[in-house]
């Protein structure tokens, strides 16, 4: 059978097919619409998960950014804290430091005295002991002048404007021989200090 | 569409990103490249529903992207869409009605003018024809396709597909004629 021999185009009917349009738009809502099917298949890649992995990246950088920052400035506090500690740990233990020498100086000076009351006292029955018990208190003598002597010093370096420290300095001074050591007040000079 | 640019990837190219990582970019200008041709061809072979037609446009790629990693690239990507889409088409028509199985039989049926029309043109005509005779017209008449090849799409033999492209073309005259008119087929015999 050869129905199409039959029934041919004529020339006006075949550009009337010619003239058919080929294409034809469709709705605007049909592309996303085989999208989303095809994501929904796994047939395109989620937009999510790409989204997801981007956010992932970013979240991640600013993790460890923070991280970091966090880290750098802890550091640093502890760091000041630990200096600021150790800054007034020594200044406790200069104060203790402080404190231990002036008790010190007071516990010495108290010492001082009493040795000089009992020199004194030894001196008082100078008559009765003999020429060796002279010796021995021209050298307590002397060890005592050149003690003050040494702590007048001390002390004016301390502070050197003191009015009274430095009359203390003249006095031992006058007493003192040419050559700057402590003169006894009786015969020669048998101990040395300082 | 023909104007495609030449530094535009190739479809094979886009399909390939598509196949390798699922690129949305890649699938969406093969889409914007074939659609509209895919659309006209769909809505043709259904008739004229647009809802219709943009199902089965939806169907078409999804079939057609599942199925692309099968492609031989034997055919151009435009005319292995196209044999998705009429299947498709096909399919969906199935579905509808049982109007192209009764077209297959090869029993010429009444095919009438809208009431009240003066004259229908050659689009309206085509959506007018029974499914089995407008898609051998469509394909055979609009897209060029042999008596084989259409055969061979449709499943039917190239005699069938000569016997239906006859009726389709009869049909098609008549319905073409202007009311109360000389027929063509009056004019051929005069």
């Amino acid at each position: 059978m050869s129905h199409d021999r039959d029934i041919e185009l004529t020339s006006e009917e075949r550009a009337a097919f010619e003239s058919l349009p080929r294409e034809a738009a469709s709705s605007d809502l049909l592309e996303e619409r085989v999208v989303r099917a095809l994501r929904s298949r796994r047939l395109l890649a989620p937009r999510r998960a790409l989204w997801h992995r981007g956010t992932r990246l970013v979240a991640g950088l600013a993790a460890s950014l923070t991280l970091f920052l966090g880290g750098t400035v802890f550091g640093q506090w502890l760091a000041g804290r630990t200096s600021a500690e150790a800054l007034s740990a020594a200044r406790e233990i200069r104060r203790m430091d402080a404190d231990l020498a002036a008790v010190r100086v007071q516990q010495a000076g108290s010492a001082y005295v009493a040795a000089l009351a009992s020199l004194h006292q030894q001196g008082g029955d100078r008559g009765r002991s003999g020429a060796k018990r002279n010796d021995t208190l021209v050298q307590g003598w002397e060890a005592a002048l050149s003690a003050l002597r040494a702590a007048t010093e001390e002390l004016a370096r301390m502070d050197p404007h003191d009015p009274r420290i430095a009359q203390a300095l003249e006095a031992l001074e006058g007493e003192a021989p040419a050559n700057g050591e402590a003169a006894p007040p009786q015969g020669t000079s048998q101990a040395l200090w300082f | 569409m023909d104007e495609i640019r030449q530094d535009a990837p190739t479809d094979a190219e886009l399909a390939q990103q598509i196949l390798r990582v699922g690129d949305e970019a890649a699938f969406r200008a093969l889409y914007r490249r074939h659609t509209p041709a895919l659309y006209q061809f769909v809505l043709r072979i259904l008739g004229g529903s647009e809802m219709d037609a943009e199902d089965v446009v939806q169907e078409t790629w999804i079939r057609a992207v599942a199925g692309l990693a099968r492609f031989r690239w034997e055919s151009s990507f435009r005319t292995w869409l196209t044999g998705i889409g009429l299947n498709r088409s096909r399919k969906h028509l199935r579905r509808g009605s049982r109007a192209e199985h009764e077209a297959l039989d090869a029993v010429e049926p009444e095919v009438a003018a809208p009431e009240g029309a003066e004259r229908v043109d050659l689009e309206q005509a085509v959506r007018l024809l029974p499914n089995g005779y407008r898609a051998v017209l469509v394909l055979h008449d609009v897209e060029g396709f042999t008596h084989e090849e259409i055969g061979r799409s449709l499943g039917i033999t190239p005699g069938t597909s000569r016997s239906q492209l006859h009726f389709a073309r009869k049909t098609l005259r008549r319905l073409l004629e202007p009311r109360g008119g000389v027929s063509h087929e009056s004019r051929q015999g005069h």
